[in-house]
């Protein structure tokens, strides 16, 4: 596209703010006759005075007088007089060369600058950022809490430059503006004088719920050590569902290629599905690139995906054998059962590493019914003894090549097992038909086994027989049922999770969130939090072995903060497992800041996983040092001990309160500030039904929630799913328009031409779309699934 | 490590830096004391060709934009960018680098345009 143009289409945009900035990229280009007047055309339609004068001003160079701007002779003149053309002092100030600086500055100095119009301050200011002294800068600290942004950032800026110190006089009224790119700025600035707090209110904007807040954070992230921010940044990219957003956030992944990153990446994008998916793989491939070519790696990225891609699997059965082998030490007979069947079915899809561990544990299990039982399950597959002869190897193969002929239940048991064993994809269909027919009547165990079957190398085309499985009332079928289907249909899932998130099982409760974050992974973690805060241990235990299962970008404070709090032995083990399995050095950082900070009352536990962490770390990167990461993690330590006294007047919490406060007496002029209320980006209803569930005793009947602004704020590209009347149908168009009584709104809704026959007006729809935008109150978008 | 080389050319009036490599903290400030070494002999216009640098990380980025205000804003000077990579393009857009600079497809062009 033309720049010229795509600059002018945003000259067009309702934002003040984006139209402002345009302009400064178009002050400087040179333009056609035709753009001069398409540019003249937009001036008429323009009704903001400042962007009016700046427009004027762009104009104005190319008006055939243009020549007979004052010179240096002309400005005193010019400066005296209280009606001066504003725009020819403001042209001729930005092109004043430095020999006639030092005169033009004491002309300015001399009529009061400081009084001249709002619209006229920023071409002083930007003239003074140039060509000021130290005598300036009284007026321009002055003018640094001006309630215009274009005049506020422009002092800022100047101040910046002549006397960088005093903006620290101003940190608190910047971070309280009603503009965020002026409080995003102000974040930048702390920076140079107290780092972690600033990282702290960076965090805050890039998890905010205003998309505006977002993107002011998302540019102002260029200007910080990307090592400071990295897993902030991580963190963001896994749970924001804004795929322009994300686009953004990419670029600073992909402009500061690390060595750890492509692994979290990885863990990012294995955690979710559709367009996420594709975009966090786009800016994987991309870094693996960036890498590449800056030289940081010598493997090609496709080389290098293949490793990662092994590695992520290991690591995640590691996290696995981890989390069963402390199991196999449990006092509960039932759960070393549990435990050791987990890791036997590993072993007999191949993976050989626990082995040892069940060995072990057979020989020194005192209870005869469990290490027959898994004795059993380990050469079989049976949890049941077996009731029929072995049989002679040669006859199972004869027995096997019948098993076409042969109606599949008639089947030995031992022999099922192996046909599931069998089944890979090529196969899948073959053997799949002999089997459905039959699958009600196999026992449980084996349903599970199939299941497993479905979810290894399945298709869509069992999800009935899935579905079905989500009606007993057995908790490993229905997790196996959960995981198959999270694999092979997770839409067809979707709209059965608020039941299944408020299972009376844990281990149902859990899968069923793992699924849901695959939607909202911002709600799902918090539900996995909830379930932190149990008194009882095992349902902590539960939800840790869930978080294992998110990127740990994501977790980690979670993680971290359970770890405080964590009093029941076998879960700080298994915290501890994530967290050294994951080990980076801000976990070590902070891990090692509370050993050290006389805060916790658990130092010596803290002392053993910082350990840990700084042996892990080391033997990833061969570059970092023990005696390297102390004296990073005691700097640390320091800063956030000198930062402790001098940061009360712009700590978070207070700038927080204060903004709450001011924002309830008075919402900020819509004219300057755009706030796009983010809710909940995915699926709102669907959202707050969840969290109703999931918070309301499994007794109580499921009530929706009331409808309210917090939840129906819309986001561009971002999926929702909604409930509601088909209130008007454009054959023609494929779009259909849904009201949702309960949320208030209109959507428009484009059909594609895979999704068949339209529906009918007054008929009820349940699905979830692509938000693609609003016109005249109603939102658009785009069907995905129909529930 | 990726090593980190630049190489200059003065032609027709326009001061032409080429780095090579991978453009951090330390490749940024290489740049950085170029253009300070150009500065007092007189250079007044700038080309920043990166074609053999595609990535350039936050803080080489912050290097860049300093020396861009020096040339642009202190000495009235100007400032092209010729070379840039998809990645760096869409990063010197975002961080507005692109204002204080044009981005030209070639280091021709880019001289044409700053009239040498």
């Amino acid at each position: 596209m033309d720049p010229v143009k795509e600059l002018f289409a945003e000259l067009s945009s309702p934002d003040p703010s984006i139209r402002f900035s345009v302009l400064s990229r178009i002050e400087e280009m040179p333009l056609t006759g035709l753009q001069i007047a398409e540019f003249r055309n937009l001036l008429a339609s323009e009704c903001e005075p400042g962007i009016r004068f700046h427009m004027q001003k762009v104009l104005a160079r190319f008006e055939p007088g243009e020549q007979a701007r004052p010179d240096r002779s002309g400005i005193s003149e010019l400066l005296r007089q209280p009606a001066r053309d504003e725009i020819s002092l403001a042209l001729y100030l930005e092109s004043v060369k430095r020999g006639d600086a030092q005169a033009v500055a004491d002309e300015l100095r001399k009529s009061g600058w400081v009084g001249f119009s709002a619209r006229l301050l920023p071409s002083v200011l930007k003239f003074l950022k140039k060509f000021g002294a130290s005598e300036d800068v009284d007026a321009v600290a002055g003018l640094c809490s001006h309630n215009d942004p274009r005049v506020l950032s422009a002092a800022v800026e100047a101040l910046e430059k002549l006397s960088p110190e005093r903006l620290r006089e101003h940190i608190v009224p910047l971070l309280l503006n009603a503009n965020s790119g002026i409080r995003s700025r102000a974040v930048r600035i702390l920076y140079r004088f107290d780092p972690s707090e600033a990282l702290r209110h960076f965090e805050s904007m890039l998890f905010s719920n205003s998309e505006e807040e977002k993107q002011a954070a998302l540019f102002h992230s260029f200007f910080f050590p990307f090592k400071q921010i990295e897993s902030l940044m991580l963190r963001y990219i896994s749970v924001e569902t804004d795929s322009e957003l994300i686009k953004k956030a990419g670029l600073v992944f992909m402009a500061n290629p690390d060595r750890q990153i492509p692994l979290r990446l990885l863990e990012a994008r294995q955690a979710c599905v559709g367009e996420k998916y594709q975009l966090i793989d786009t800016i994987l491939k991309g870094v693996l690139q960036s890498l590449f070519q800056a030289g940081l790696v010598n493997a090609e990225p496709a080389q290098m995906l293949d490793v990662l891609e092994s590695h992520f699997r290991e690591k995640r059965i590691r996290l696995y054998i981890e989390r069963f082998s402390l199991g196999l030490k449990s006092g509960d007979a039932e759960t070393r059962l549990k435990s050791a069947l987990k890791l036997c079915e590993l072993i007999r899809h191949g993976v050989e590493d626990p082995r040892t561990l069940i060995n072990d544990f057979l020989k020194k299990e005192s209870d005869e019914k469990i290490v027959a039982r898994v004795r059993q399950f380990l050469e079989s597959g049976r949890l049941e003894p077996e009731n029929v002869a072995r049989l002679e190897p040669e006859a199972a193969l004869r027995k096997e090549q019948a098993v076409q002929q042969q109606a599949f239940i008639e089947i030995l048991p031992e022999r099922r097992h192996k046909i599931y064993d069998a089944i890979n994809r090529e196969n899948y269909g073959q053997q799949m038909a002999s089997i459905v027919g039959f699958f009600s009547q196999l026992p449980v165990e084996e349903q599970i086994a199939v299941l497993g079957v479905i979810e290894r190398a399945g298709t869509r085309k069992e999800t009935e027989l899935m579905l079905r499985c989500l009606e007993s009332d057995n908790a490993d079928l229905l997790t196996a049922a959960i995981d198959a289907l999270s694999v092979v249909n997770p839409e067809a899932l979707h709209p059965l999770l608020p039941q299944l998130i408020k299972h009376r099982f844990d281990e149902v409760k859990v899968a069923a969130i793992k699924v849901f974050a695959l939607f909202d992974k911002k709600q799902a973690i918090s539900l996995v939090e909830q379930m932190l805060h149990s008194i009882r241990p095992v349902q902590r235990r539960n939800a840790i072995f869930c978080l294992a299962h998110f990127d740990y970008a994501s977790v980690s404070q979670i993680l971290l903060t359970a770890l405080k709090n964590e009093g029941d032995e076998e879960n700080q083990q298994q915290i501890f497992s994530i967290l050294l399995s994951n080990a980076d050095e801000e976990t070590f950082f902070q891990v090692y800041v509370e050993a050290r900070s006389g805060r916790s009352t658990r130092a010596e536990l803290y002392t053993r996983l910082y350990t840990g962490l700084v042996a892990k770390i080391i033997a990833a990167d061969p570059a970092k040092t023990e005696a390297g990461l102390f004296a990073a993690a005691e700097e640390r330590l320091e800063e956030e001990k000198r930062s402790q006294n001098q940061r009360s007047a712009y700590q978070l919490e207070k700038i927080q309160k204060i903004r709450q406060e001011s924002q309830k007496k008075s919402e900020p002029d819509p004219g300057l500030v755009r706030f796009a209320m983010v809710a909940y980006a995915t699926g709102a209803v669907l959202t707050a039904l969840i969290w109703f569930l999931f918070m309301a005793p499994p007794s109580s009947a499921p009530k929706m929630p009331k409808s309210g602004k917090k939840v129906a704020a819309h986001s561009r590209n971002t999926t929702r799913t909604i409930k509601g009347i088909v209130s008007g149908v454009d054959v023609s168009q494929r779009q259909v328009d849904i009201a949702d009584q309960a949320e208030q709104k209109t959507y428009r809704v484009l059909f594609p031409e895979k999704t068949g026959d339209l529906p009918a007006i007054g008929n009820g729809f349940h699905g979830q779309l692509k938000i693609t935008g609003e016109r005249g109150g109603i939102l658009t978008g785009e069907l995905l699934t129909a529930f | 490590m990726s090593n980190f080389t630049i190489t200059t050319a003065n032609i027709n009036g326009v001061f032409i830096i080429r780095p090579c490599g991978y453009v951090d903290e330390h490749g940024g400030a290489a740049i950085f004391a170029t253009v300070q070494k150009a500065l007092p002999e007189g250079h007044q216009k700038f080309i920043l060709n990166l074609a053999a640098s595609p990535v350039i990380n936050s803080q080489g980025i912050a290097q860049i934009i300093e020396l861009a205000e020096i040339i642009v804003d202190e000495k009235n000077g100007e400032l092209a960018f010729t070379g840039l990579s998809e990645l760096a393009g869409g990063v010197f857009k975002m961080v507005g680098l692109l204002q204080m600079g044009d981005a030209y497809p070639s280091e021709q062009q880019a001289i044409e345009a700053l009239g040498g």
